[in-house]
């Protein structure tokens, strides 16, 4: 089940927040979280609940077992779990992709397995090996509540397409927890704006990509291309953090406070500032397990940048665009690293800005393309090694059609709702004003959101996938 | 309400501990009186919306998409444990939410209202064409070949080798899309739709290779059924030969170098010129703007054409008596959802024949022979199928008998733009039989000798002759 559906807003949220209001006892409380949540990924595929199943049973076991165990025995199981854990997002995810590459390689015909991905999985392992990780780092300490344990790796909020919360994150609210005035307020709101990222936004920017990426490029003008990547950068962002806000809304209605996952990513100043505010879960997870590692007894700076970064693409697909793509900024990380955070600063801003847009937006162009033949035609479409010409009626048109959903998204991709904190702070006045305009607002976008679900298809979030 | 009810006892559950502190903190009370009002504002929506939801009339039909919308599924533990009863109930859900028809218009409004008009009103649906008309073949690279962008014309397009299929199933970016819709419309609508002022125009992609096959499978009719038996080929073009601005060409392959290109390799199949006699006449309403097919308008025209091909008597427009209906939204509003055709709708114009036949109708295997009327009732049909006024539709076969004393008779293969043209030819053969090449089961070449058929008409627009619908023709031969 998907967030922005009508199914989602209308029927399971309600009975959700009935069921879980009409229990005051926090140990009900989390079995109705649990129930839902497993009916929430059962939902269109009930046999897939096996695995997250066997992976929080499994892992349950990992977490007392390291702190259980001291030394090898504890490192020995600590092996295992990473083992398990990487093991299954490598059969589900990888194991084709692997396979095709083996042929191409050397040129064997081994039968290329079609394992249906796992909805998920990527981010319900990452929590999972954090824990362990966690535990027997003995940064926390392991949850003997299977129960528990459960609610941690099944929460719907955040079960399909993170963030990666990790369990430090919500220990304890899972044991002990209340839900205030001001976190069902805020939670409400927050989940309403997600849902109005995904469904005003997203959803339509989305069809402006498909119209011009989408076919086959081959009579795409330079400006057209260039219109095509700038819109699908925009529908990304959108698309992403609008699933993260409602996360984060829906955890905080029932009383957990993750963390964020984006903070206004097209403000960086560079590309290493991108990554401190896109995606924050995942980079701060490759910070944290893969970056201290040595590998093959050396540690390395450049080995392990290399490896974070080569693990950054491929966690988003089993592609080699994706690979690319992590590996591209990598490099650019690398290069940012090498001349130092001085000599950046002295770059004059403005020319920053153009740098790491012009790097943002072509590498949304490269995670686009899975197919490598277009994603060459994409590059040549966005230069002058074309004979397409420079601008076409169609990217005229399609500007026009959609100029103030364009200015919306654009004007969107601004801090706007810390802006209005701060202005809040002047005088009460102002802050009552504020709010109920907040709240006025959101009414509005809720209700402009559900007509337009009654269009939407079954087309999931971009990050459901990965 | 319970929902409502128990959210506001949980609302209220903080205010009650620290209920005192807040009194005495003007800010908190503030910040306390303002969350509530949030909370209660968008917890009410939510229930209204619920209840909406769940007790409001859920449609069972759409009438602007022609189709039925999705039905509740039967539960059932296997259809739960292999996922089908919990997609089609999202599916049903989502399809079947009470007024669906006003928002759909909601929604239409809301897109036409993201941007400003450009130039004379031009919105491009569908993907930016990929159309060059120096390409002889629009299919898509395989993926062993390297993408080339814009290659100059090879002479031969039968040196195209393993081509793709052109496909003409609507793969849109279209939120609506679901399966039963790209049914419904059976392969005829294109990818790419422009839309000037308040007509829409497919953008054709072409498809040589596809045309040249199409023409060796007639080929292939003509050489089975003999020279007692005429074929002809009329490869209907459509509005985007008339109608497009000639700014927009470069979006389109060209229609006419299509069908010459068909017409080039034919080898005792007759073709015929609809295309020129289409064009004399493009000032009239030969084209419906808001539907994919033509107006009976065209067809007439183009029967016309095919009759003096075939040296058959041709009624003139007086001998049929002309029925005009307000307030035709065709299928390009299903299909795009854009407000301008629904905000002007135009009228659909048909031609009763007046001399004396008879139709019976049979199930697409010959069985269940029943008669009928050729041209429907309208009265209860919905103002974006009225196409349909022939024959009820395609999934059908046709036998109408005539007056018409000439002893010819006719066997019309065709997609739905073929459908206009029988009322046209009942004054012209004394029998004809009309097959769907989508539907038909019985083999053709049986099927025409044991009826005496004298001539086989292959009628469809360009994107059937050149598009994925022509390897049906192979099919339904024998």
């Amino acid at each position: 089940m998907i967030f922005s559906s009508l199914i989602f807003v209308y029927l399971f949220l309600p009975l959700c927040l009935i069921s879980y209001a009409a229990v005051k006892n926090l140990r009900y409380r989390n079995l109705v979280l649990v129930i839902f949540s497993l009916i929430f990924y059962a939902w269109g595929e009930p046999t897939r609940i096996i695995y997250l199943l066997l992976s929080a049973v499994l892992n349950y076991l990992f977490g007392i077992g390291v702190v259980k165990y001291k030394g090898k025995a504890s490192k020995a199981i600590l092996g295992v779990s990473l083992a398990y854990n990487i093991g299954m997002i490598g059969v589900f995810k990888y194991s084709g992709f692997l396979m095709e590459n083996i042929n191409a390689i050397f040129g064997a015909h081994f039968p290329v397995p079609e394992i249906a991905q796992l909805v998920g999985i990527s981010f319900y392992t990452f929590q999972v090996m954090s824990y362990v990780i966690d535990c027997y780092w003995e940064k926390v300490e392991p949850q003997k509540d299977p129960m528990k344990f459960l609610l941690y790796v099944s929460l719907f909020p955040q079960l399909i397409a993170g963030p990666i919360v990790r369990y430090s994150t919500i220990a304890a609210e899972i044991d002990n927890r209340r839900t205030t005035l001001a976190d069902l307020s805020g939670g409400l709101s927050r989940f309403v704006l997600g849902l109005a990222k995904k469904v005003i936004l997203a959803d339509h920017l989305f069809r402006i990509v498909d119209n011009f990426l989408g076919g086959s490029m081959e009579n795409l003008t330079i400006v057209g291309t260039w219109y095509g990547v700038i819109m699908y950068s925009l529908y990304i962002y959108f698309d992403f953090s609008g699933y993260s806000d409602m996360a984060i809304g829906l955890g905080r209605i029932f009383g957990f406070h993750f963390n964020e996952n984006f903070n206004h990513p097209f403000l960086c100043k560079d590309i290493t500032e991108f990554w401190q505010r896109w995606h924050i879960s995942l980079g701060s997870f490759f910070r944290d397990y893969l970056l201290p590692l040595s590998f093959f007894g050396v540690r390395n700076k450049y080995l392990s940048l290399f490896m974070v970064w080569f693990c950054t693409g491929i966690w988003h697909g089993a592609s080699w665009n994706y690979i690319i793509w992590g590996l591209y900024y990598g490099m650019f990380i690398m290069l940012e690293a090498k001349l130092g955070k001085k000599k950046m600063r002295k770059i004059p801003l403005p020319i920053r800005h153009i740098y790491n847009k012009l790097v943002i937006i072509i590498g949304f162009g490269i995670f686009y393309f899975e197919d490598l033949d277009k994603l060459l035609l994409f590059l040549k479409n966005l230069t002058f090694f074309n004979s397409n010409g420079f601008v076409g009626i169609a990217e005229q048109a399609s500007f026009c059609n959609n100029i103030f959903l364009i200015i919306a998204a654009v004007i969107c991709t601004f801090p706007l709702l810390d802006y209005a904190k701060k202005l809040s702070e002047r005088s009460l006045k102002t802050q009552a004003a504020l709010s109920v305009s907040g709240t006025v607002i959101s009414v509005i976008l809720l209700l402009l959101s559900s007509v337009l679900l009654v269009d939407a298809t079954t087309k999931a979030f971009l990050y459901y996938r990965f | 309400m319970e929902q409502k009810r128990n959210q506001k006892k949980q609302a209220a559950a903080p205010s009650r501990t620290s209920g005192k502190r807040i009194v005495k903190n003007p800010k908190r009370l503030l910040e306390h009186q303002l969350n509530s009002l949030n909370v209660i504002a968008l917890i009410v929506c939510l229930t209204a919306g619920t209840v909406f939801m769940l007790f409001g009339k859920r449609p069972t039909k759409s009438e602007e998409e022609n189709r039925d919308l999705t039905a509740c599924p039967q539960f059932s533990i296997s259809s739960y444990l292999n996922g089908t009863f919990t997609s089609q109930f999202s599916q049903f859900f989502n399809d079947t939410v009470p007024m669906r028809s006003t928002f759909k218009g909601m929604i239409s409004d809301f897109r036409g209202s993201l941007g400003v008009p450009y130039d004379e009103g031009v919105i491009i649906i569908g993907n930016v064409p990929d159309i060059d008309n120096n390409v002889n073949d629009q299919t898509e690279p395989s993926e062993t070949e390297p993408i080339e962008t814009t290659q100059p014309a090879t002479q031969n397009a039968t040196e195209e080798t393993n081509p793709t299929e052109t496909t003409e199933v609507p793969e849109t970016t279209e939120a609506t899309t679901e399966p039963e819709e790209e049914e419904d419309y059976d392969g005829e609508i294109a990818n790419n739709i422009l839309i000037i002022k308040d007509r829409g125009i497919m953008l054709y992609g072409g498809g040589f290779s596809n045309g040249q096959k199409y023409a060796e499978t007639l080929n292939k009719y003509k050489a089975e059924l003999g020279t007692g038996v005429n074929v002809y080929s009329l490869v209907a073009p459509t509005a985007v030969s008339y109608y497009l601005p000639k700014k927009y060409e470069s979006y389109t392959a060209s229609e006419i170098e299509n069908i010459n290109h068909i017409n080039s390799f034919f080898d005792g199949v007759t073709p015929v010129d609809a295309y020129s006699i289409l064009g004399e006449h493009k000032k009239e309403a030969i084209y419906s703007r808001t539907d994919h097919h033509w107006q009976p308008l065209g067809a007439y025209y183009a029967a016309q054409a095919f009759a003096e091909t075939a040296g058959v008597p041709f009624a003139p427009l007086s001998d049929y008596e002309t029925v005009t209906k307000e307030g035709y939204v065709g299928t390009l509003y299903g299909y795009t959802n854009q407000k301008v055709f629904k905000d002007n709708p135009e009228p659909f114009v048909y031609y009763k024949p007046k001399n004396q036949y008879t139709t019976t109708y049979y199930n697409t295997d010959m069985t269940n022979e029943r008669q009928g009327n050729l041209l429907i009732n309208l009265d209860n049909v919905a103002n974006s199928s009225w196409y349909l006024v022939f024959m009820g539709g395609d999934e059908r076969i046709t036998r109408v008998q005539t007056d018409c004393t000439n002893g010819r008779k006719l066997m019309i293969i065709k997609d739905s733009y073929g459908n206009a043209l029988v009322p046209c030819l009942t004054q012209s053969f004394s029998e004809i039989w009309v097959a769907d090449m989508r539907y038909f089961e019985p083999g053709v070449i049986d099927f025409v000798r044991q009826h005496g058929i004298t001539d086989v008409l292959f009628a469809m627009n360009t994107y059937s002759a050149t598009g994925g619908n022509s390897k049906k023709l192979q099919k339904i031969m024998y």
